[in-house]
């Protein structure tokens, strides 16, 4: 059952302010990461204090690192459910968890951050694993 | 990094790795752990004599995409446990 959008309301726009697209259907997500090349960053935003408090601030310290993905959305776990539903057929073989976070190259996964790796750990903690991936995927190639 | 749930204990929404005496396996987000049980929600679980793969393969996959949470929640006998830790402090392979 989700959860009321009162209560949930601030933790999309903790994001959403700071200039994240919010996809809430699996239509915004298809269109989203559509299959042109570009790299998409998505936050999987979820209610669970254990993690989420933690990963909202940490995806958008992460955000600033010097080489970004072109896009950047959201969908949230337990309330816009046909939209987070997509983005796990996207992700493939990889178990569903939230809070998480996926780099795709168009509609390809390149990089997953599970809900494990987020728990318990502070948002600088969370941003440098996020800008080390963002490094490796996202930094143009010097060739 | 504190949770809603201050009166839980450290573990509480935290997913954890609980080794068994007999080799089997889980994983799951912690509920609660003290001396009577440990109780995971959804759970996976690993029996190394009904698995192609080994507990160290099972748990590197694991610790590098997550588990499925097949099992929405059990509860672990505590003489049964041998080992509790977090997922994600199981080194990487």
């Amino acid at each position: 059952m989700p959860y009321s959008e009162e209560m949930v309301t601030p933790m999309r726009r903790e994001l959403t302010d700071n200039g994240v697209t919010e996809l809430t259907t699996a239509t915004a997500v298809d269109d989203f990461l559509a299959p042109d090349g570009a790299t998409t960053f998505v936050i999987i935003n979820s209610v669970c204090g254990c993690a989420a408090g933690g990963a909202r601030p940490g995806a958008l310290l992460g955000l600033q690192a010097e080489h970004a993905p072109d896009r950047v959305g959201t969908v949230f776990a337990g309330q816009d459910t046909d939209a987070v539903q997509r983005v796990r057929e996207l992700c493939g073989q990889v178990p569903p968890s939230s809070p998480s976070m996926a780099l795709f190259q168009g509609r390809e996964l390149l990089w997953f951050l599970p809900r494990h790796m987020i728990e318990g750990r502070d948002p600088q903690s969370i941003a440098l694993d996020i800008v080390n991936a963002f490094e490796e995927h996202c930094a143009p190639s010097d060739a | 990094m504190g949770t809603f749930h201050d009166h839980m204990g450290e573990l509480h929404g935290i997913t954890v790795v609980v080794s068994q005496h007999d080799g089997c396996t889980w994983i799951g987000r912690c509920h609660s752990e003290d001396a009577i049980e440990v109780i995971l929600h959804d759970a996976d679980h690993h029996d190394p004599t009904q698995s192609d793969e080994t507990t160290a393969q099972w748990l590197q996959r694991a610790r590098q995409f997550g588990h499925w949470p097949r099992i929405t929640t059990i509860r672990i006998s505590r003489p049964d446990v041998s080992g509790l830790v977090r997922l994600a402090e199981i080194s990487a392979g």
